[in-house]
């Protein structure tokens, strides 16, 4: 029998008993839609994790410690050291922007901070080496502080006066990233270092010192060096811990993939769980199926059909009923992702996601059709082997 | 060996068919049956209930395969044959109608007659053409073909089993008490069609009935009484 013919059979077959094939199809969805809903979350979590971690990690090796300026100028005098940077944060800091109080972080900042960073200015411009020099009271703002303060009091932050810690600093610019880390607050103010030495910070040692390299592919022989370096000026043991903790960007993130691999495959499990209960329910019906038209397989066979025309047609309607159920269960999940990412938007948590992407969705309708094959496959396997003269004979 | 005459399309030698019906009872059904069908013959195998013959038919249409004996359909050893060998033997060359008509509910008369077709390898021609020309000449009417088995008469039902026959063109049409689901008017009219058949198109037609009445428009009758046949 041709492949078009055994199409259309299996179309006429399923057609035939509407109610059943629809409730079949019910099973799967919500399968698919279990499975593809908990990955996509998964995705989401891993983009949203990992995008935080890159975006407060400074440069390719961040170090950790109590750190003096001549730590900084060691560390960028160093062969491999592209720029670094030193930065002390202030959480919580007292400051006031239109007459409001906002919840913001302060990083008091030294060093080639755009080639660190990685920062662009969408609006203003950034402060260079002569306001940091002369001690000017400038500020640059986090994008969400500045949409956070747009939607407070419908002007724009560049150009505003505000209030941190009672001193007054005039806003010259927003960078394009959002608040980092995981901390939520309405966004980060970065401040030249000497600026706020004595006033918002009271000691001249930076909480971090972030370094870019000429090759990142090195970053671990580099921090190696680097936590050598600083423990030798200490007379510390050269992996020592105890006073600098250097870690990297790319091993922070690589331990964060790892983590959310685990999570992803948790969700893809309890998706499919409910996904075998699909497939259960599509062998269930595909065996009464069988059961019910035994006296049509041993008439078809009777007129010349092979044992291979009845396996592909029940195997064919199985793989159709799994994978209309798949293609719902997919643009379920594609619609509801679309309702969830505008909910999450609208109150304010942009940077997390549901995300179904091209690989969910692959792996989906693979996954649809093989539950139609592996479920389907033993009813079939037991139509084609009816002989005919027993098949005709049944009531 | 003894030589297959080439005249004969049906020829059974020493054929047994016995059922097992546990570990320790057999049921034989059919004795020691010898017998041989030309091509182009009209036969009628008429016997009481339990006789055998539906037996003997699902053997002859290569449905079933005897226990002992050996069958050759034309030139062909049917007990060498596996079974999808026997399906492409029954989709070319033999056709069966049954007494209760076998046909599918989902489908139309047309599509319905059109199945055999589907299950032919090889076949080439136009679909549509030879589905009509096994319709017209089963004589159902044209605006039946479109309908659903269940919006048809008894009579009618079974002419569209005559036209899901012919339509395959087969060198053997089965006939399993094709009259008796039918009143004998209607009977009577789908019997005349299987003679019309036979002698128009030379399409050899066993008759397999435990109705007496077949005996007169036959060739040839075949008795079989206790699973042996008497001719």
């Amino acid at each position: 029998m041709k492949l078009r013919h055994i199409i259309q059979e299996s179309s006429q077959a399923l057609r035939a008993n509407i109610l059943r094939s629809s409730l079949t199809i019910i099973g799967i969805v919500v399968g698919i839609f279990a499975v593809t809903a908990m990955l996509a979350l998964g995705e989401g979590l891993s983009q949203n994790i990992i995008g935080r971690i890159s975006s407060f990690s400074q440069g390719d090796i961040s170090v950790q410690g109590s750190l003096t300026t001549q730590d900084l100028a060691w560390v960028t005098e160093q062969p491999y050291t592209k720029a670094a940077i030193g930065t002390v944060s202030v959480s919580g800091a007292d400051v006031i922007i239109g007459g409001e109080d906002y919840n913001v972080t302060v990083s008091s900042i030294v060093g080639d901070f755009m080639t660190v960073q990685d920062f662009s200015i969408l609006t203003g411009t950034m402060f260079d080496f002569k306001d940091i020099e002369f001690r000017e009271q400038v500020v640059v703002a986090t994008t969400d502080l500045d949409t956070k303060v747009r939607e407070d009091t419908g002007r724009a932050l560049v150009g505003q006066v505000i209030s941190i810690g009672g001193q007054q600093y005039e806003v010259i610019g927003v960078v394009d990233i959002e608040s980092a880390g995981f901390s939520r607050t309405d966004g980060t103010l970065y401040v030249p270092y000497q600026t706020v030495l004595g006033t918002l910070t009271n000691t001249s040692n930076f909480s971090t010192i972030g370094v870019s390299l000429e090759d990142s592919a090195f970053f671990e022989v580099a921090g190696k060096h680097i936590l050598a370096g600083l423990n030798t000026s200490r007379y510390l043991a050269s992996d020592s811990e105890d006073l600098f903790q250097v870690s990297t960007a790319q091993s922070i993130i690589e331990s964060a993939q790892e983590t959310t691999s685990m999570i992803s495959l948790f969700l893809g499990i309890v998706g499919g769980i409910a996904l075998f209960v699909g497939g259960i329910g599509t062998m269930n019906m595909m065996l009464t199926t069988v059961t019910e038209r035994t006296k049509e397989i041993g008439l078809r066979k009777a007129i010349g059909a092979r044992r291979r025309d009845i396996l592909l047609q029940i195997l064919v309607e199985s793989v159709f009923l799994t994978s209309l159920g798949g293609i719902i269960g997919i643009a379920l999940t594609w619609i509801l992702a679309q309702f969830a990412n505008q909910a999450l938007s609208a109150s304010g948590m942009s940077t997390l996601s549901v995300v179904v992407s091209a690989d969910v969705v692959l792996l989906a309708t693979v996954v649809a059709v093989g539950v139609g094959v592996v479920f389907g496959l033993y009813p079939a396997n037991n139509a084609s082997k009816l002989q005919p003269v027993d098949a005709l004979r049944t009531e | 060996m003894e030589a297959i005459s080439e005249n004969s399309i049906i020829t059974l030698k020493h054929v047994y068919k016995e059922f097992v019906l546990s570990k320790t009872v057999t049921a034989s059904v059919l004795h020691d049956i010898t017998l041989t069908i030309n091509k182009g013959e009209l036969v009628a195998i008429v016997g009481p209930s339990g006789s055998g013959k539906s037996t003997l038919m699902n053997i002859i249409g290569c449905l079933d395969t005897p226990t002992s004996g050996t069958y050759h359909f034309g030139s062909h050893n049917v007990g060498t044959l596996d079974d999808d060998a026997l399906a492409e033997l029954r989709s070319v060359a033999i056709s069966f109608i049954f007494q209760s008509f076998h046909l599918l509910q989902g489908k139309t008369v047309f599509q319905n007659v059109m199945l055999p077709l589907q299950y032919q390898q090889g076949f080439t021609g136009s679909y549509t053409e030879r589905v009509e020309e096994a319709l017209k000449e089963s004589a159902l009417p044209e605006d039946h073909w479109h309908h659903r088995p269940n919006q048809l008469s008894g009579g009618q039902r079974q002419r569209v089993a005559i036209a899901r026959a012919l339509v395959a063109h087969p060198e053997l049409l089965l006939a399993d008490e094709p009259t008796g689901n039918l009143d004998s008017k209607t009977g009577e009219s789908v019997l005349d069609a299987l003679t019309h058949l036979n002698k128009t198109f030379g399409t050899t037609v066993v008759i397999v009935t435990h109705d007496h009445a077949v005996e007169k428009l036959v060739d040839r009758t075949i008795t079989i009484k206790d699973g042996v046949i008497f001719e």
